[in-house]
């Protein structure tokens, strides 16, 4: 009989200490003045050129690359272009420059991409460059995720 | 007899899983926490924290904390929330190749409800969940009548003596690590941005260490 008692005190007391055994109950507070302004806006810092400039990707083998065999071609330019370690482009007023070739007739990302390899260097130099000239090139290195150093001419 | 025995079974059962469910909730599901200040004081015991850099405030100047050298500043104005920008109460830099980040939250602005202003624990999981939005589902758990918010949190304290709770959560590939200590109205936030586990936290736990609140 005693015992019983003291089963359906525990139960009570269960039932009681309930709430405060899943403590971790906290209300769903919610914020004022955020609505399409959060506090911080992660897709600025991640898409922008603070974090991304940057990566260290650990998966990435990077003293293994410039180990790999370049790719076999009968074009002697493509041949010339793998033993390569650098690429220089300079931005000159709204003209740009990739190894002092001026590019004409065909667009920047084209001509560049048939030059460069993976593991190469890049060096934008800008040479009083026109803003929107030099804007298009380091965009387009950014979003390709392309190292690259950068001076100045002044 | 036996009847009681069984009851009994599932009584002790039933008070074990009760007990377990916040430990459960417990343990970040981010990583590891290197703004953890206790942690860095019993690895670098005999490691003084650097006094050259730049003093800096926010708040009015209620929150002072000074910027190590090898910080940058980074252009924050579409950053931060407007008031925070307008305010001058956020600013953020670059370390290496991680991000640090400090503002300070005001309740009376940010909180909707005003009873609501010192749920101080509740507050910091809606800064979480609103500047990492996947990190809400981690936090909320539904069992079948209530729904249950879990911070699995966990503290450390500066040489100056301010209290942190820290958490660890994502954004993409980037792991966001905040650190939260309480001022007169408000909390001021620290985040810690970075996508490698060789990142290293010093400069960020230099900057905690010089932090003070008035």
């Amino acid at each position: 009989m005693k015992k019983s008692r003291t089963g359906k005190n525990l139960i009570i007391l269960l039932l009681v200490m309930l709430p405060l055994l899943i403590g971790a109950k906290f209300l769903d507070l919610e914020l004022r003045n955020v609505k399409g302004d959060p506090l911080v806006d992660m897709t600025l810092l991640v898409n922008g050129n603070s974090v991304k400039a940057q990566p260290a990707d650990p998966d990435v083998d990077y003293e293994g690359q410039e180990e790999e065999k370049p790719a076999e071609s009968e074009a002697s330019v493509r041949i010339i272009n793998d033993k390569k370690k650098s690429v220089a482009i300079r931005v000159s007023k709204d003209q740009v420059y990739i190894d002092n070739q001026l590019i004409v007739g065909k667009p920047f990302e084209k001509s560049f991409e048939e030059i460069y390899k993976s593991g190469m260097s890049v060096e934008v130099t800008d040479d009083y460059g026109d803003y929107r000239a030099m804007k298009k090139v380091l965009d387009y290195l950014d979003e390709a995720g392309i190292f690259y150093s950068k001076k100045e001419t002044r | 007899m036996s009847m009681r025995f069984n009851s009994k079974k599932i009584l002790v059962i039933m008070l074990a899983v009760l007990l377990m469910l916040p430990v459960m909730g417990a343990g970040s599901s981010g990583g590891k926490v290197k703004l953890d200040l206790d942690d860095y004081h019993a690895k670098n015991s005999s490691t003084t924290i650097g006094t050259s850099g730049t003093e800096r405030s926010i708040a009015d100047g209620d929150i002072t904390f000074r910027i190590p050298d090898s910080m940058t500043r980074v252009d924050d104005t579409e950053i931060f929330n407007k008031h925070i920008s307008d305010e001058k109460d956020g600013e953020m830099y670059l370390d290496g190749n991680a991000l640090f980040g400090i503002f300070y939250f005001d309740n009376d602005y940010f909180v909707d409800v005003p009873e609501e202003k010192d749920e101080t624990n509740a507050i910091e999981r809606a800064i979480i969940s609103n500047i990492c939005p996947s990190e809400e589902k981690r936090l909320k758990w539904n069992s079948l009548t209530l729904r249950h918010y879990f911070y699995p949190t966990s503290q450390s304290k500066s040489l100056a003596g301010l209290n942190f709770h820290h958490y660890v959560g994502k954004y993409e590939n980037f792991r966001v690590e905040f650190a939260f200590t309480p001022t007169d109205k408000g909390i001021c936030v620290i985040l810690f941005i970075y996508n490698h586990d060789g990142t290293k936290a010093d400069a960020a736990i230099s900057v905690m260490e010089s932090l003070r609140i008035k």
